[in-house]
């Protein structure tokens, strides 16, 4: 990196920290600390919403993704515009006439302590986890492209954001989110510029795609119907991403206070409704063209001379091995098929013969045939390093062509979508074990006019958000060597999500069913998620990641109403009326 | 948080929608542009393939 990219990447940083500090200012109270005084308007509730959602990860692996698998990932997306819908018209009326900090606080007025404290507990334990590899991710990219240790990378990068978080809260989260969007998206667009600019004379925007197409690239539509029948196991097609995609983001949106604590923020219940429906709109399209970058890469390497793997640092330990002269042949191989592959790209842009277009798709199979091969040598020479390059990809292209400054900036884009992320989840999850633990546990209520036990309630909150980020460093050392980071998270999510869903799906629409029910369900669901993931794993069955939140909600709900039925009448507490209009 | 019931709590009252003047509205809107987003996205598919 040049020292003007230093200069852009460590100045974006500090307006950002800056930024967030200066807008700190907020009221010493719970109020002020997690909910920014309930006034945010609905375009900030919806930049909150999605700098919440869209960390690095999204960034760093989504143009990777397309690359290797094509655009068909945009489906995990479909289901989201259905399920803020739902709760749009379920779940935000009532957190917002409940005036709740947490959206597991409504879950004992509905049932019982015990259930609240499960619930919140998943939560906590599933947010800190995924959190921590929200951290890893940017550091990854600071390891590889400047040779730093990634622990002490990890530490710099969780330190920083934990700065502005605990000393502003939700009002200096959404902020920066606000300005964090505005870089990322301004970035981005000017990487997607320069992909298209680099591109061969004769080679235009829709050349480019016409080639990622013949690769099988843009693939956004695929149904998992195979000759044997729907496959349980495809990750990303229009069923699973409308079945599967509706019960994550429902749960996503609708039960994870990460998300929760932002449209919480809003001045109203409209503001509320109004950011998360226009979220509804605006995602699948956002995903559309980043996974589009990513394509458009692609057509920009069948010009241009690639690497066999894209991380770099990988390729130089292998290099220092026995194994090198064995790298080295297939590099040697790849090369000439790259060369044949300009040469068969060019023609078929030219002609848009078929003929053409059937040797670019043949050369391109024994092009990844031995990226696999070499991936696999890889493996043997550095037993341990992580094969899988798809976030490499687009940072590698950056690092490598991008102008001078671009190059900073980009690296900072990666920065700010990691910190918008993690800022929002470490202020939910201090939220949580300050009202669904600390205060609760203690069995005192919550009193605003108590100037003396707000600020200590504030400052308790400042404590709680200041460990968790360093909970959170930790778990990102102990990442390394997850794959792709992108399906992590979700997997992550996936296996405690489904029962989360469950337990609200049974509180908002199933109200004659009462705590204890609901709780052993809640225990059964979740054995039975891991069961499944576990049965997947071990080859027993075929089970994308997706459908496990379909099996966790369904899984708790059905236990409920069972153990409903059975229990008998003395055990079934009073019904509690529940209605959000 | 006090026991009392949820359907016994006062209700807020509500602001006028914007945009689109109420919430039905605004649901039929994304699922016309979902629907709208797919039938792209199937062309977009057979037509690059």
């Amino acid at each position: 990196m040049s020292q003007i990219d230093w200069i852009v990447l460590c100045l974006t940083l500090l307006l950002i920290l800056t930024y967030g500090l200066y807008k700190s200012c907020t009221s010493k109270n719970l109020e002020g600390y997690f909910l920014s005084n309930r006034n945010m308007p609905w375009y900030l509730v919806l930049l909150s919403i999605m700098g919440t959602q869209a960390s690095a990860i999204t960034f760093l692996s989504a143009p990777g993704q397309a690359f290797t698998d094509g655009m068909r990932f945009v489906q995990y997306y479909f289901g989201l515009p259905l399920a803020m819908i739902v709760i749009s018209v379920s779940f935000v009326p009532l957190f917002s006439k409940l005036k709740v900090f947490t959206a597991y606080e409504f879950l004992e007025q509905r049932f019982d302590l015990k259930t609240r404290v499960l619930t919140s507990t998943l939560f906590l334990l599933s947010r800190g986890l995924s959190t921590g590899i929200s951290i890893y991710a940017p550091s990854i990219i600071l390891s590889s492209l400047m040779g730093w240790d990634i622990f002490w990378t990890n530490i710099v990068m969780g330190g920083l954001l934990i700065v502005y978080t605990v000393s502003g809260g939700a009002r200096a989260v959404a902020y920066t989110q606000q300005l964090q969007l505005l870089i990322i998206f301004g970035g981005m667009f000017i990487a997607g510029y320069y992909v298209v600019h680099y591109l061969p004379d004769g080679v235009g925007f829709t050349e480019a795609l016409k080639i990622s197409g013949a690769s099988g690239k843009l693939n956004v539509i695929t149904t998992g119907i195979t000759e044997k029948g729907f496959d349980w196991k495809d990750r990303y097609n229009i069923i699973s991403g409308i079945i599967g995609g509706f019960f994550l983001s429902l749960s996503y949106f609708g039960t994870d206070q990460s998300q929760v604590g932002r449209y919480l923020t809003a001045k109203n219940n409209t503001q509320s409704r109004l950011g998360l429906l226009m979220n509804g709109l605006v995602k699948v399209p956002m995903q559309f063209f980043i996974l589009l970058l990513g394509t458009l890469l692609f057509s920009y390497y069948q010009f241009n001379k690639a690497p066999v793997f894209f991380n770099g640092a990988v390729v130089d330990k292998a290099m220092q091995t026995s194994y090198a002269p064995a790298l080295s042949k297939i590099e040697g191989e790849y090369n000439l098929l790259q060369a044949n592959q300009q040469q068969y790209s060019r023609a078929f842009v030219a002609s848009q013969q078929d003929a053409d277009k059937l040797l670019v798709q043949q050369n391109r199979k024994s092009m990844d045939a031995l990226q696999k091969e070499y991936r696999q040598v890889l493996k043997q020479a550095v037993p341990g390093a992580d094969t899988n390059d798809t976030n490499y990809i687009f940072l590698r292209f950056v690092v490598d062509h991008l102008p001078h400054g671009l190059v900073g900036l980009l690296i900072a884009i990666i920065f700010l979508a990691a910190w918008g992320s993690i800022a929002a989840a470490l202020n939910s999850q201090a939220a949580c074990t300050v009202i669904d633990f600390h205060i609760r546990l203690q069995g005192k209520k919550h009193d605003i006019a108590n100037e003396e036990d707000c600020l200590r309630e504030y400052k308790v909150s400042k404590y709680y958000t200041l460990a968790w980020g360093i909970f959170s460093i930790i778990t990102a050392e102990l990442a390394t060597g997850m794959g792709s980071l992108i399906e992590a998270v979700n997997l992550l999510g996936s296996l405690f999500y489904g029962v989360i869903l469950g337990i609200f799906l049974v509180a908002l629409y199933a109200k004659k069913i009462q705590g204890n029910a609901v709780f052993i369900a809640a225990i059964v669901g979740e054995c039975i998620v891991v069961l499944c993931f576990l049965l997947d794993k071990w080859g027993y069955i075929g089970l994308g990641f997706l459908w496990l939140n379909v099996v966790g909600a369904l899984a708790v709900v059905i236990t409920a109403w069972i153990i409903h039925k059975i229990l008998p009448a003395s055990e079934k507490a009073q019904p509690v009326p529940v209605s959000a209009e | 948080m006090d026991n009392q019931p949820i359907d016994q709590l006062p209700q807020e009252s509500e602001p006028p929608i914007p945009l689109m003047g109420s919430f039905k509205a605004w649901y039929i809107l994304l699922l016309a542009v979902l629907l709208a987003e797919i039938v792209f996205f199937i062309w977009f598919t057979q037509y690059f393939s």
